[in-house]
Parts: C-alpha cells; structure tokens; sequence
C-alpha cells in the first residue's frame, strides 16, 4: 500500500513538473475596441506586468491601444498585464532613444517598430535578445513564417525579430488617366520599357515648358526608399554568403542609370516641387490623389489613405513592372517586428513573448488586415482575412506577390541603417548631377561600406 | 610681519564664523559643482576619449586612435556637411547680422511712427516654438502655393522649388534664419540706446544724414553688440539642427547636411558616436579659432572713444 502511495505520489509530482513547466493554451472572448473576438491564452505559470514600447501613432496608435486593452483582458486571471508607451519614430530606433535607453538600462521588455532595418542593425550590434529559446517556451511556431520575413528575423541563425505582420509594394495606376492618354488600363505595363512608354504618355508638359502631369516620378512614396525597388529590379545590395556589400551588380547599376534616366528627361527640380511640402501619403495633397502623377510605387496601405482621403479617385494596382533579370511579380516585405531589448530578465522575456504570440492571432490581427490590407506573415492565414473571404481583388493580388518565393528584405546586415542613408544621399546626389557615373559613385559607396563592414 | 596666506578660502582662514560662512556657501554650490562635475566636465572628458574610440554606445570602446579623426576627412558627406556649415557662416550670419541691425536702426528712429508696435511684430516670431515655425515655413516656401513663391509671382518672377532645389534649399534656410532675428534686434536696440543722443546732434549740426549718422556712429559704437550678436549667431549655425531635421533631412543631395544634423545622424542612428565625438571635437576647435579671429578683428576691449 505504502509503496502505492509513493508511486501515486512520484507520478504526481512529475505530472505536476511536467504541466508546470509547459504552457498551457485556452481560448477566451474578450473584447478589442467594438468587437468580440476569440483569442488563444498561454499560461507559463508566471505573472507580473512589462513595459512595451509601440511605434505607432495615430489611427494605428488606437488600434494599437484597442489590442492591449484585449490582451490585458485576456490575461488578467492570469495576472499578467502589458504597459504600453507610444514611441514615436519607430519605437525611438530612429532617433537615438532606443539607443540611449538601452545603454542606460530603461529600455522596455519588448517594442515593435515600422523600420526593420534598422531593428537589423540593432539585433547585429547585440542590442536585442535572442528569441529562439523563448519562442520555443510558449511555443509559437515561426516555422511556417515567409521565407522572405525570415531574412529580418535571423541574425548569424539566431532569431532575434519576429515580425507581426508584413506589406508588398504595388504599382497604383490611375485607369482614367491612362484611357485619356490612348493607353489600354487593363493592360497595365509587365517590364520597364512599357513602363517608360506609359509615364512618358501620360505626363503632360504646358506650353512654358511645366509640367502639368508627371506619369511616374520613380522616387516618390516607395521609390524613395533605400532599397525597395533595386531589389524588385533584381539587385541584391548584401551578399549574406559572402559577407560583403554589393552595389555594383549590373542590377544595381541599371536602376541607378534607370532613374537617372527620369532626371535626365525631366528637371529633377521642377519634378520635387510637385511633392516638396505639402501632400503626403495620407493627405487628400497628395500627388496621385490630385492627378499630377499618374503612377506611383506604394505598399497596400496606400489602399486605405486612398478610401480615406480620396474616395472618388479611381485607381487600380499590378505588380511591379521589372526590368530583365529582375524580380517579377515580387515585392520586398515591409515589416512591422517585435524585439526584446537585451537585460530584459527572462520572466520578463517570457511574458513580452506572450504579447507577441497574442498578436500573432489572426483574430487579433483582423481589423490590421481588412482595414490597412496588411499581409499575414504564414500564407494559410490569408484564409482567415475577412478580405480574402469576401473575394477582395487587390487583396488576392497582394496573396499572389506575397507568395513569390523571391521576396525578401535587402541590405540587412550590421550597417544595414548607415547604407541605407548613404545610399539614399547618393540617388539624391545622381539625380541632380546627372553628368555623374552611377557605376563609378556606386563602386566609391560600395568600397566605403565594405571597409566599414 | 607675517605673511598673508594667499590662495583659495585664503580670506576665510581667520576666524571660525568665516570658515563657517565658506563651508555655508560651499555647500549652496555644491548641487551646481556636483551638477557641472557629473553632467558638463566628465561628458566632455569622456567625448574626448571616445573621439579616440570605436564606440558604438552598446558595449566596450576599443581604442583606436585617430583614426576616426582621418576617416573624417575622407568623408564625403562630412566634408559636405562642413561646406553647407560654411557657407552659412560666411553668407547667413552676415545677411541677418546686416539685416538685424538695419532694421534696428529704422527702429529706433523717433522720428519714425510706429515704431513700438513694428518691434512687437518683429519680436513674434522668436516666441513661436521652432518646430511650429519650421512646419510654417514648409507652407511658406511651398513652390506652387506657398507665401514667398506668391509674392514674386506678382512681381513676375518664378519662384524656385525652395526646399526641393540644391542651390535655393540654403537661401531658403538664411530667409528663416532673418525671420527669428528678433532677439537680435531687441538686444540691437538696447546698445543703440547706449549711445549718447550728443552725437547724432553734433553730426546732424554738421551736416550728416540719417544714413551717415547710421554708418559713421550707430554701426562703429554698436561693435560689441555685433560681435556679441555674432558669436552666438555662429555658436547657433554649428549647433544648428531642428529646422533641418524637420524641414529637409538634409536633403536635397546633402544640400542642408548641416554639421550638427550629421553629427547626430552618426551618433544615433549608425551607432557611431567615437565618430560622432571626433566630430564634436572639430566642430569645438573651429568654432573656437572663428570666435578667437572675431575677437581680434572687432578689437575686443577696445573702445570707439579712445
């Protein structure tokens, strides 16, 4: 009998261990802004409340305060509670105040930011923790995740980011414009040379020589950024098996000649007065929303500011035109990532890993993707959009970009932000000084950056 | 006779109440010291070390020199930087120094009317917080719509793309840097008014007009003013960094990369701050030797009378 009771006991107790250390999962209703939505909730046997730095501001802000509120609900038997701040400009990555409080040991336990290149830099420095452990512990599975988005999260085979949810970047078209124009709409261009065609119809010059219409500035919205279209052009700026900086490729050099080309065709400056100022993406100014630029490289977001700010504009999107050997129907992924400071305790970890997994949930990440048509980070969730069941064209369209095995994220690597900004300075610079190389300028940076790896 | 102890708390050593009235008014100080120690002097200290580091904020600095001293000079960006400061100090400083005191003068005019109400005008825009007016004058220089563009297009001229173009982004930056002269031209017209009414009249007994009296008596005796005026100015041009942050990012092509906008761009977005001190440290020596010339050329100490 004795002997009974020990072994009853022995297998409690190893039961008990057993569960313990286990998360344990269980769905709750709880509610997020207006709606009842249906979460999972992980217990890992811990309690206590962490700090969460969100850079998101404004409507994104709101919504942002609407998935806490859901999660503290969530969590509350458990004892467990987020407290969020909102840090501008990427969660303070971009302005030195993830810096300065990482350094002085007041950074939060977990942040998310809009600019993942820079949370690259930060995870190659070792500013962040690393996650693999953790996420194992809570057991979200990021296995499934698009390859393309494993290119941010991994750092030397450490994950270290783990991205909520991403973007493609579309060509937006406008198709009355372009009927006007004597050009068929629903054959927008496939490669660059129709590409060149269609903006150099659409623009419209006056007689004092203005312009009055440009069809396409390639250097504005996303075509502004580092490295968004030289990789859908094919170009592949870090060369992670060889460890060194490529901008001399002949990709590379074709765009950079590419959207010389445009400066050479029109006066750099009379283009950027059209879009110096006054009328950013989400402002009714802007120029795609007035008519003076006929098309323009942008995420799916551009969708929403379009419903909000110009809902009588008609307008359509395609994949990005590509020159040859360039990546077609592809985009680069924008994400939105998560990262947990480095000297954040492990049961603080633990417990920001769980807002990560919370978010993770379709459920909680509905209202991102039927509104601002965000795209999920694993292809089956699509299913699961309420855009996707409704039969939503350009959302099937972004599923098709999302799917191409060749996306990805550009230039990360341990100065992933310095050559962005370089970069950036010297289309600037060829733009306006198109007397100069591109091949030449491109080969200084490329050896600068190198030297600086 | 014995010998007077000279050196610190010197004039406190004779009797217990004095030594107790220093200790007293050493420890009133003491939070500034502890302030100036802590917050001033060790940040200094520590700049110049790291000027000879590779320092990357998060992790140890590792030695190197000075290197980052000669990467400096190899950089293009820097160098562009330091030809936009440049040429803010040798075109900007003196435009709205000129204009400063110009309006000055007409200011203090009594025979002009309206004079009280004109200096409230021209004060108004140091009292609007920069970032405010940085946002307004994106409106203002805004090329197809804005203020300026407006204006010349009544008078026949098309206005340039202000902040979009590479030769006007700097003009445009001189024309914001004379709307916030206010201070300026506050302090101009307290030195005017130092200056005694006896010689404008003795001028005008012998002859002089308005605009000699200006050039050949308000401007040689309102040097100190000006060299004042002008040190901080300058001190202002180095240090200079919301309005381009917020106006232009130091677009377009580096047009408005101002020393101290790439200085923190070094220092907090690339994770280089040795670099990033090395640059402080050019940036603390220049301004120092411009400062030294300005001294020696606007005769310091010296005054007008002899």
């Amino acid at each position: 009998m004795k002997k009974r009771i020990l072994t009853a006991a022995a297998v409690g107790c190893a039961l008990f261990l057993t569960t313990g250390l286990t998360a344990m999962a269980e769905t709750k209703t709880v509610h997020m802004g207006d709606r009842e939505i249906e979460v999972e909730v992980t217990d890992i046997g811990k309690s206590g409340t962490f700090t969460y730095w969100s850079a998101f501001t404004g409507d994104s802000a709101t919504w942002e305060q609407e998935r806490v509120d859901a999660f503290n609900e969530a969590y509350a038997d458990l004892g467990i509670s987020v407290d969020v701040q909102y840090v501008p400009d990427g969660a303070g990555i971009n302005n030195g105040k993830l810096l300065s409080a990482i350094a002085g040991g007041t950074a939060p336990d977990l942040l998310i930011t809009d600019n993942p290149t820079s949370a690259y830099q930060y995870a190659a420095e070792g500013c962040f923790a690393p996650l693999d452990g953790i996420l194992e512990d809570i057991e979200l599975d990021v296995s499934d995740f698009y390859d393309g988005c494993k290119d941010v999260m991994y750092y030397d085979g450490t994950c270290y980011l783990v991205p909520q949810d991403t973007n493609v970047i579309m060509l937006y078209y406008r198709p009355d414009l372009a009927a006007e124009a004597g050009l068929d709409p629903d054959n927008p261009p496939t490669n660059v040379e129709e590409l060149d065609a269609w903006a150099d119809a659409l623009t419209v010059q006056e007689d004092d020589g203005s312009y009055s219409r440009f069809g396409l500035i390639p250097w504005l919205d996303s075509g502004d950024d580092a490295f968004v279209l030289p990789f859908i052009f094919g170009a592949d700026p870090y060369l992670a098996d060889e460890g060194r900086i490529d901008l001399t490729s002949d990709q590379m050099v074709n765009y950079m000649t590419w959207i010389q080309s445009y400066a050479k065709k029109y006066d750099p400056e009379k283009i950027n007065a059209f879009t110096s100022g006054l009328g950013g993406m989400f402002s009714p100014d802007h120029a795609f929303m007035t008519g003076k630029v006929a098309m323009t490289f942008t995420g799916n977001w551009f969708t929403e500011a379009l419903r909000q700010y110009a809902p009588d504009v008609e307008y359509r999107v395609c994949p990005v035109p590509v020159p040859e050997g360039g990546r077609v129907k592809s985009s680069s992924f924008g994400c939105n990532v998560f990262a947990i400071p480095e000297g954040t305790s492990e049961e603080q970890a633990e417990l920001a890993a769980l807002y990560i997994k919370f978010c993770e949930q379709g459920s909680v990440n509905e209202d991102n993707f039927a509104q601002w048509r965000s795209i999920p980070v694993i292809d089956a969730a699509f299913d699961d959009v309420s855009l996707t069941k409704n039969g939503d064209e350009i959302y099937a369209l972004e599923r098709e970009i999302a799917a191409s095995p060749e996306n990805g994220i550009p230039a990360l690597c341990a100065v992933s932000a310095e050559l962005s900004t370089q970069f950036q300075n010297l289309r600037q610079t060829l733009i306006y000084n198109t007397d100069l190389d591109p091949a030449a300028e491109l080969k200084t940076l490329e050896d600068q950056m190198n030297a600086m790896l | 006779m014995e010998k007077k102890k000279k050196g610190f708390l010197s004039e406190y050593t004779g009797s217990r109440m004095r030594r107790n009235e220093a200790r007293t008014g050493l420890l009133f100080v003491l939070p500034w010291i502890i302030g100036f120690l802590v917050f001033t002097l060790y940040p200094i200290g520590s700049s110049l070390y790291y000027s000879l580091c590779n320092y990357k904020v998060v992790g140890a600095p590792k030695f190197i020199g000075l290197d980052n001293y000669r990467n400096l000079f190899k950089d293009r960006i820097f160098i562009q930087a330091c030809k936009n400061t440049a040429y803010m100090i040798l075109i900007g400083v003196p435009v709205t120094t000129l204009t400063a005191i110009a309006m000055s003068i007409m200011l203090n005019n009594k025979k002009l009317r309206g004079t009280s109400w004109m200096r409230v005008i021209f004060f108004i825009p140091t009292l609007v917080p920069t970032v405010v007016g940085c946002l307004l004058w994106i409106w203002v220089m805004q090329p197809e719509s804005g203020l300026v563009n407006t204006f010349l297009g009544y008078i026949g001229i098309k206005g340039p793309g202000w902040l979009s173009s590479p030769t006007w982004a700097k003009p445009a930056f001189i024309l914001m840097m004379i709307w916030t002269c206010g201070n300026a031209i506050i302090i101009y017209l307290a030195g005017l008014q130092d200056i005694s009414p006896a010689l404008y009249d003795a001028a005008e007994v012998d002859g002089a007009n308005f605009l000699q009296q200006s050039i050949h008596i308000s401007v040689p005796l309102l040097r100190p003013t000006i060299l004042y005026n002008m040190v901080t100015l300058i001190i202002g041009v180095f240090q200079w960094f919301t309005e381009p942050y917020i106006m232009t990012e130091g677009g377009p092509s580096n047009a408005t990369m101002f020393y101290s906008l790439y200085l923190y761009q070094n220092a907090f977005s690339f994770f280089k701050m040795g670099y990033a001190s090395a640059q402080a440290w050019i940036m603390l020596l220049v301004a120092m030797i411009i400062i030294i010339v300005m001294f020696k050329v606007f005769r310091f100490g010296e005054t007008e009378m002899g």
